[in-house]
């Protein structure tokens, strides 16, 4: 792996190594609302100074540039302890870089500490009913009254809905021009008109919901960056996570392959442990190969964003489409050597073949990334 | 359901089955290594009667069925594929010419395709238009009692070889796949040229381009009226199909007995290399493949027996069938390893005629189109 690393990259590693060890793995306290354990893991994370990585130097954050190796290796480590760390670390990213990309020095001077330091938890609204995938579908209008904008519409699988400091929202400020016409927004999680109307309770359990937004008349300081370069900021702040994803499932996979190795040593069949197996020894052999595999196209990737530039767009969908497929494919076969106890609720296994699932759709679906990959050769 | 198979089922299975271990095996490897086409061979399977189980005996089948035409293909297939492929040359121009033709082209053009006499063939595929049928070329313009043909048809099997046969040809390009006309033509004639080609696999099975100028078709050879071409030929695919699908059953088979006979002989670390499991994976998962093609293939089969639609089922059970050829031929190869890639050995000459099962007669994709497109409402394939 070292090509892709600076020396510091690989002491954040170790980092993020031992603070999942000591302090995330022997956690017993999961219990109570998620949400609250959101929260408490956002402020874990913000005083580890993880958070720091998710925004630049000049807005309380540790690197000039943000890197996407960072974020890579801090999902990474984080998905193989727990989702939600990985979840939590993620969204931070998220939201704010729309706010580092096209924010004013005020909505940066307001947001973006805050989320370096986990005080602030960070949400970015663009999915609705009608408009997944086709993002330039989306409904939502932002219609300008002198020096306001009133927003109206729904947004759905809103990460953080109900908990977040800071909804980075895109809306149409003029329909007509489809998707020229739509415009990115940074609104307070206060803000009157801004309601969440629903928990979504998912395969893999994460704050999430649906947020409405009715009558809700924002003055046009809220508006990020230009009005119609909405789509332009969400889809550039996608390209820097959509590695990290990959990351994310390269995490979820190490966790996997550890299990199946530890399982396989300890469980007897037969009058061995099953390891001794054939039919266990090359899943374990298939399961380590795809996943380096996977870990280096995610590493490439974030170091072409980093360091290179030129085609970081199709390395990245690359890596997050390859890295989130074998994750699928890694995880599912360590349940299998697991056997009935890997399908036992609450366990790692049970646990890590719920939290795999999303990665293949969210951020761009793998049908999605696959036409990135194939236009990206074609045009 | 009834799974067994009648009596008489059994016996022309078990006479193609012993055919083809006498006659063909001897000399399968040396004939693909050659790339000799064995005209003695076509004959006696016509001889046999192994072309006429879909043709009634007053134009010189037996009027066995569907069923029997699937058994005989499948043990055919299993010994040489490429023998396989002779079969669909002459069965798919009768079949054709006894769905579209007149009495008196059926009369005069079936019976020498089913004693193997005239060595059939079907001229769809051109340079531009392979799963695009509707795009072909060619032209065929009306002179008196005669069509000309101008252009040229490629990959058609049986170019180098074929006495008569199908082709399809524009008469009205205006009216787009409207405008299609087939024929039943008689190869000796002048101005046409015909080209071989040389191909992966599939070896026994001459193959080419033929290229028309000027060349004629007699008014009266002309199958159904102008403008039935583009259905006639969709109609003559998923008859020429179910064969295919009957030949990819056989190459998967053979494979698969293959692997299992090599898995009881040879051995490694001190067993059977039967016994490791990672074998063992593969040869359940090849049986699992190929008995689920082989019931598929019976279904189409049986629909067709009992008149029933039996395009989509077809197309099922072709696309089924392809992948399970290619999947045994694969799997088959790792457990032979370096036996397997040699030529020594007939794994490797599975290998490569599986590969156009999952091309020819509509390929898996185009298969998968006319599944999906069914089931999504789009385009109902039994219509």
């Amino acid at each position: 792996m070292a090509p892709f690393f600076d020396q510091d990259h690989l002491t954040l590693r170790v980092r993020a190594r031992k603070w999942v060890e000591e302090k995330l793995l022997p956690r017993r306290d999961r219990n109570g609302a998620i949400e609250q354990q959101a929260v408490r893991l956002a402020r874990e994370l913000g005083g580890e100074g993880f958070l720091e990585y998710t925004v630049p130097l000049d807005s309380g954050g540790l690197r000039p540039r943000i890197q996407a190796r960072d974020l890579c290796i801090l999902r990474e480590e984080l998905a193989r302890g727990e989702a939600l760390a990985d979840t939590m670390f993620a969204m931070q990213a998220l939201g704010g870089y729309p706010i580092v990309l096209a924010g004013s020095r005020e909505q940066k001077n307001r947001f973006l500490p805050a989320i370096a330091k986990g005080d602030g938890i960070a949400a970015f609204a663009i999915t609705e009913a009608e408009a997944g995938s086709d993002a330039a579908a989306l409904q939502m209008r932002a219609t300008r009254r002198g020096k306001d904008f009133c927003l109206t519409g729904t947004k759905r699988f809103i990460s953080n809905a109900g908990i977040a400091h800071s909804y980075v929202v895109f809306a149409s400020t003029e329909p007509d021009k489809k998707s020229k016409g739509i415009s990115a927004f940074v609104l307070g999680g206060d803000t009157p008109g801004l309601l969440v109307k629903e928990k979504t309770e998912l395969l893999s359990p994460h704050p999430i919901g649906v947020v409405e937004f009715e009558n809700c008349v924002v003055s046009e300081e809220a508006l990020l960056g230009a009005e119609g370069q909405g789509l332009q900021i969400a889809f550039e702040t996608l390209d820097l996570l959509r590695c990290t994803v990959g990351a994310a499932a390269v995490g979820f996979a190490q966790r996997a392959l550890e299990e199946a190795i530890r399982y396989s040593r300890a469980r007897r069949q037969f009058g061995r442990p099953i390891a001794e197996f054939q039919g266990i020894e090359f899943k374990v052999a298939e399961m380590a190969t795809e996943l380096e595999a996977a870990r280096l196209l995610v590493y490439q990737a974030a170091w072409t964003h980093d360091c290179a530039g030129s085609d970081a767009k199709r390395k990245s969908s690359m890596a997050k489409y390859y890295a989130t497929e074998a994750a699928h494919r890694i995880v599912d076969q360590a349940l299998q050597i697991h056997g009935g106890s890997g399908l036992i609720a609450g366990t790692i296994m049970e646990r890590l073949y719920r939290d795999v699932r999303a990665l293949r759709i969210y951020e761009g679906t793998t049908e999605i990334q696959k036409l990135i990959i194939a236009r990206e050769l074609l045009k | 359901m009834d799974f067994e198979l009648s009596e008489e089922l059994i016996a022309t299975r078990d006479l193609a089955r012993e055919f083809a271990e006498k006659e063909i095996a001897p000399t399968a490897a040396k004939d693909d290594r050659d790339k000799n086409f064995r005209p003695d061979l076509v004959k006696k399977m016509g001889e046999l009667g192994f072309y006429g189980s879909v043709i009634p005996e007053n134009y010189g089948g037996n009027g066995l069925g569907f069923l029997a035409m699937v058994l005989i293909t499948e043990e055919i297939a299993r010994v040489h594929s490429a023998m396989r492929v002779a079969i669909n040359m002459q069965i798919g121009p009768a079949m054709t010419v006894l769905e579209f033709g007149t009495e008196e082209q059926k009369k005069k053009f079936i019976p020498p395709l089913m004693s193997g006499e005239q060595i059939g063939c079907f001229a769809i595929t051109e340079p531009d238009a392979g799963s695009d049928v509707a795009a072909l070329r060619t032209t065929a313009a009306k002179d008196g009692d005669r069509y000309l043909l101008n252009g040229s048809k490629i990959f058609i099997s049986n170019a180098p070889v074929t006495h008569s046969g199908l082709v399809y040809a524009y008469t009205d390009r205006t009216q787009k796949h409207r405008g299609m006309t087939a024929f039943y033509a008689n190869w000796n004639q002048p101005g046409l040229t015909r080209k071989p080609l040389e191909t992966l696999g599939a070896h026994c099975s001459p193959i080419g381009e033929l290229i028309f100028d000027n060349f004629p078709i007699p008014v009266p050879n002309r199958l159904g009226n102008e403008g039935d071409g583009f259905k006639i030929c969709m109609w003559q695919l998923n008859q020429t199909r179910l064969n295919c699908a009957a030949g990819a059953l056989g190459v998967a088979r053979a494979a698969r007995e293959a692997a299992v006979n090599y898995c009881n002989q040879r051995v490694q670390f001190g067993q059977k290399i039967g016994e490791f499991q990672m074998n063992q994976d593969l040869i359940a998962q090849m049986i699992v493949h190929e008995e689920g093609a082989r019931l598929l293939v019976h279904r189409a089969a049986w629909l067709a027996d009992q008149k029933k639609p039996n395009n989509l089922e077809t197309s099922i059970a072709k696309y089924t069938a392809a992948e399970a050829a290619n999947f045994a031929a694969d799997a088959a190869m790792k457990i032979l390893g370096a036996y397997g890639y040699s030529t020594e050995f007939p794994v490797e000459r599975y290998y490569r005629d599986a590969k156009s099962y999952q091309i020819v007669e509509g390929s898996s994709n185009v298969q998968k189109m006319i599944i999906a497109q069914d089931a999504l409402g789009y385009r109902k394939a039994n219509r």
